[in-house]
């Protein structure tokens, strides 16, 4: 009943001449009281048609009739960029602490059965990138959690950001400075102001091998592709010396893009970060406040502090699935620090989408882009809501019944 | 006269014995050799699925000549043929689609990347474990490195009687667990495939890998988990490889994939822990059409190839297949389908006389012949 009067409503905004191309059929219809598109807009009482496994069709009304698919609320699939699914230490080239050109997708394990529930948890497109443990880990992708088994047909970005570390991670479990390294695992750095120095001895090196031949070396052109803005810097800093080291890196260099991950403590000092221009992913939030980034604190209401200061937030689950600490739950969270449920659903949408550079793709329900949708049974990301189904590239790849 | 020489000289397995023989040309022999031995046997097991009762086989020269009724055939034997009238069964060897066979040593460990590295040079044709295999039925097999090394080196394919089949027949790979993660670089899958994909990239012409590249050899990759086939399958389609893949479980999830890309894979024995989930692999991969056969490079020994074969069929697999899997289709794999893994005109003559029905466990080998010599020393 519902498809009809839908159908017309496509065939009245087409252009009156036909398309050179057969569109796609309509391959599902799902209304909602509430569409949430993620950029601004609230259709309250919506409908929202897939065909090719694109948005076909977001439009008001509709009760979906007795055949259609009717649920509480419809927001875009969630994306997390720090989903931590890396294989541990098989994402991690020990070879050297400066790996900028080694692809950590090329290590990851989709049939690990955590992607599975991510995808249930509303989850529909992460990053991957190495584990923090190199200062310099390589490129990161970002890939869907469901749909083909294949990586190559998973993946909607290939090499999207640099990854590095800064803090204690990379230096953590290294050799003493007293002694050499005895395996091949124990090297250099061994502390967090080596961490920094690796850092910038690594870009140097590449601001070298831009100007002289003779100098370049493996990966130099992935450097030189974050010194020229090409790329984002995406690097894990959690305690506020390490946000601030990451900063200056940033302007004494000139990178133009630097996310930071897991950046507990980011709002210790605003005008450093305000300054710098970089973009913020949180970590989880921690009960008492401290997270698993080198015990940096959170207060709840960072997201909202940053937001207040102009600086992108994206939310973190770091891979959890559970229900009192998804994705979902983070945004809910964050609402409860201030965001309200537009800017909680874009912390965990259209700016990690943006910040990713697949915002073309992914990060709202807008016609054209992919048809990644996360059914509710309730209010988006109130603690009494749940996910009820997954839609992912056109489609139903989870359903709670 | 001539005949009679013949006879005596593979009576004695003199020529294939006793000397490595790297060249062996089926191209040579020009004029039809004259049969020097005849077996009949009450069944014989042509390949899978074809069984001839009351068949006779003629050999000479270390070649099948003749495949047929013993009625047929009986009548017009030469004078001089020793004839062997066997009371039960006669199928082709054995044949492994990998094993160690013979090493002295599977890996070396200068480098992770020994894309020149030989292994017929640490090949012992004297070697008790090839005269253990050979009592037990098996009579080639696939050799190839071990999985300590990324490119672990070129394998060949050998004959249990110390014949070197193939000097040169397989590239091993090897871009997981324990190859990687060890004392060295690469320490991931990622930058272990990479790596492998740069050097093939920029082999030189008559590199191994060239070679790997033009499907003159065929490439083993050895697998753990399922990310492993993906990545495998990922280098494959790219560098246009001959693939066959290595053990790994559950490769149903990419049965088709594998027949697209014209892939086998080499399973490790089956056993009687063996659980349902690598059965129903069996199943998909049958389906599918994907040529796959049982190695014991990775543990198990020539009795598990049989073992094997008969826990396929007991798990749902056709028994001329399930044959197939550790004859025919094993030697597809290992690049010599057209000397062994059957019992046809113009193979080399490795038989093996069974007691009874190959497939069933409680029978036994009476009997082993390669290349048409009977094997000395045998206790069966």
């Amino acid at each position: 009943m519902l498809l009809p009067i839908l159908l017309s409503f496509l065939v009245g905004e087409a252009p009156p001449e036909a398309p050179p191309e057969a569109a796609p059929p309509i391959k599902l219809v799902i209304s909602a009281d509430a569409v949430y598109s993620a950029d601004g807009n609230l259709l309250e009482g919506g409908t929202v048609a897939i065909a090719g496994g694109k948005i076909a069709a977001v439009v008001p009304g509709g009760d979906g009739g007795d055949d259609a698919l009717h649920v509480a609320a419809i927001t875009p699939g969630l994306i997390d960029l720090s989903p931590r699914i890396h294989t541990g230490d098989y994402s991690v080239e020990e070879a050297s602490e400066v790996r900028p050109g080694d692809l950590a997708a090329g290590s990851v394990d989709l049939f690990d059965k955590r992607w599975e529930r991510l995808l249930a948890s509303g989850v529909t497109t992460v990053m991957v990138g190495p584990a923090y443990e190199n200062v310099i880990g390589g490129l990161s992708s970002v890939v869907k959690t469901g749909g083909a088994k294949r990586l190559d047909e998973r993946t909607v970005a290939e090499g999207n950001a640099l990854v590095g570390t800064f803090g204690g991670q990379a230096a953590r479990g290294n050799s003493p400075v007293w002694g050499r390294p005895t395996t091949f695992f124990a090297r250099r750095p061994t502390t967090r102001m080596g961490t920094e120095w690796v850092h910038r001895k690594a870009f140097y090196d590449a601001l070298a091998a831009m100007r002289d031949e003779e100098r370049q070396f493996e990966g130099w052109e992935v450097m030189a592709s974050v010194i020229e803005g090409e790329r984002p810097y995406f690097v894990q800093a959690g305690a506020t010396q390490d946000i601030r080291t990451a900063c200056y890196l940033k302007e004494e260099f000139g990178l133009p893009s630097m996310v930071l991950d897991g950046a507990a403590e980011a709002t210790r000092e605003p005008e450093i970060l305000k300054r710098a221009g970089a973009a913020v992913v949180l970590p989880p939030h921690a009960p008492q406040g401290r997270t698993a980034v080198d015990n940096g604190f959170m207060p709840w209401n960072t997201a909202n502090e940053l937001l207040e200061l102009g600086v992108p937030v994206a939310l973190s689950a770091h891979g959890s699935a559970s229900p009192n600490a998804n994705l979902g739950m983070q945004a809910g969270y964050a609402m409860r620090g201030g965001l309200d449920l537009d800017e909680a659903l874009r912390a965990v949408t259209l700016t990690p989408a943006e910040l990713a550079g697949v915002a073309d793709r992914v990060g709202t329900i807008e016609v054209g882009k992919d048809a990644d949708l996360v059914l509710w049974s309730g209010t988006p990301f109130a603690a009494t809501s749940r996910v009820i189904g997954v839609v992912l590239d056109g489609e139903v790849v989870f359903s709670a019944k | 006269m001539k005949t009679l020489i013949q006879s005596l000289a593979l009576a004695g397995g003199l020529a294939a014995a006793t000397l490595p023989t790297f060249a062996n040309d089926p191209a040579e022999t020009a004029a039809p050799a004259e049969p020097s031995l005849a077996i009949a046997a009450s069944h014989v097991l042509v390949e899978g699925g074809v069984v001839m009762d009351d068949g006779m086989v003629l050999v000479g020269e270390g070649r099948i000549l003749a495949v047929g009724k013993t009625a047929d055939l009986e009548g017009n034997l030469p004078d001089g043929v020793h004839v062997v009238r066997h009371e039960g069964w006669l199928s082709a060897g054995l044949v492994a689609a990998n094993s160690t066979l013979g090493l002295r040593a599977t890996d070396d460990s200068t480098g992770p990347f020994m894309s020149e590295l030989h292994l017929m040079h640490a090949f012992d044709d004297d070697s008790k474990a090839l005269e253990h295999a050979r009592a037990l039925g098996l009579t080639s097999a696939g050799v190839g490195a071990g999985r300590s090394n990324v490119i672990g080196g070129v394998g060949g394919v050998v004959k249990t009687d110390g014949t070197v089949l193939k000097k040169s027949a397989n590239l091993s790979l090897c871009m997981t667990q324990p190859a990687v993660r060890t004392n060295r670089f690469p320490t991931t899958p990622g930058t272990a495939m990479s790596a492998v994909r740069k050097r093939f990239e920029e082999a030189g012409e008559s590199s191994a890998l060239a070679k790997a590249k033009a499907g003159q050899l065929v490439t083993s990759i050895a697998v753990n988990n399922l990310a492993d086939i993906d990545r495998a399958l990922y280098l494959t389609e790219e560098l246009g490889l001959r693939t066959v893949i290595r053990g790994g479980v559950d490769h149903a999830e990419f049965a088709k994939e594998l027949a697209e890309l014209g892939a086998g894979v080499a399973l490790s024995p089956l056993g009687l822990s063996t659980n349902a989930r690598a059965y129903g692999s069996l199943e998909a991969l049958t389906k599918a059409g994907v040529p796959y056969a049982f190695g014991i490079a990775d543990g198990g020994n020539a009795a598990s190839l049989r073992e094997s074969a008969a826990l396929a069929v007991s798990g749902g697999v056709d028994r001329a297949t399930a044959w197939n899997s550790i004859t025919a289709t094993a030697a597809k794999l290992i690049g010599a389908g057209d000397r062994v893994g059957r019992v046809a005109t113009g193979l080399d003559a490795d038989l093996v006389l069974w007691t009874g029905d190959p497939l069933l466990i409680a029978s036994s080998p009476a009997a082993v012949y390669v290349g048409g010599a009977k094997s000395q020393g045998d206790s069966h």
